[in-house]
């Protein structure tokens, strides 16, 4: 297989990036628990379809209707 | 329409389950415990480790939750008890180490509500008894053992008494 020559991220790009990520991963663990709550329950709602069309669901798998 | 019911409300009826002495005790585990003490994951249930009264017989029983549960209107869906709309799995403590991730628990509080959570080093232990090795329990372990207040040693500590090192 023959590769073209292309133009790769620095060293340092792909430093920032990864803290960049450290940082968020961070963020939302010392988020309130409420705030959590709130993003699990919209979670569910974007994961479920890309849940089924992985594997068929159970009953209880659906999104909660619940306030956070 | 009826107003959605809190997720404070299904937090609040494990503790009557508690004051109701239908069980001993219990703890929040499997993902939603993850989300207490790392970031926040997809999941459609709550996993709560219980410790069951002393039933005369060798065999488990989780009849008494169930009939807690049908007093209150809350359906039966396959494994799950639906509490305020959050399907509930109760999980009796299968063993020593279940036992003491639920006397260890911490005791967080949610909106005003007590709620007793199994601590991130039993949950990285749980992960590693042989018979919960998945990739998803590896990656829910590596994410606890990098959250900012697991203590290490205390894992490493619970692996050795259990016989759990890998």
């Amino acid at each position: 297989m023959t590769t073209r020559p292309r133009t790769r991220p620095t060293a340092e790009l792909l430093d920032r990036l990864r803290r960049g990520k450290a940082e968020l991963r961070a963020r939302r663990t010392e988020m309130s628990l409420k705030e959590k709550v709130a993003i699990v329950l919209k979670l569910q709602r974007v994961y479920l379809p890309l849940l089924k069309r992985h594997r068929p669901l159970a009953p209880w798998e659906r999104p909660w209707d619940v306030e956070p | 329409v009826e107003p959605a019911a809190s997720f404070a409300q299904s937090l609040r009826e494990l503790n009557d389950l508690k004051v109701a002495g239908i069980i001993e005790d219990y703890a929040i585990a499997g993902a939603m415990a993850l989300v207490f003490w790392t970031e926040p994951i997809p999941t459609y249930d709550l996993d709560v480790l219980v410790l069951l009264p002393e039933q005369g017989s060798s065999l488990v029983s989780l009849s008494g939750i169930y009939q807690w549960a049908a007093a209150r209107g809350y359906p039966a869906d396959a494994e799950h008890i639906v509490i305020a709309d959050v399907p509930v799995q109760f999980l009796p403590a299968h063993g020593e180490l279940a036992d003491e991730a639920v006397e260890t628990a911490a005791t967080l509080e949610y909106e005003g509500v007590p709620v007793r959570v199994v601590r991130p080093e039993y949950l990285v232990a749980l992960y590693c008894e042989p018979s919960a090795r998945t990739a998803k329990r590896r990656e829910r372990a590596a994410a606890l053992l990098e959250a900012p207040g697991t203590d290490r040693g205390l894992v490493e500590r619970l692996l050795e008494r259990y016989g759990l090192v890998p």
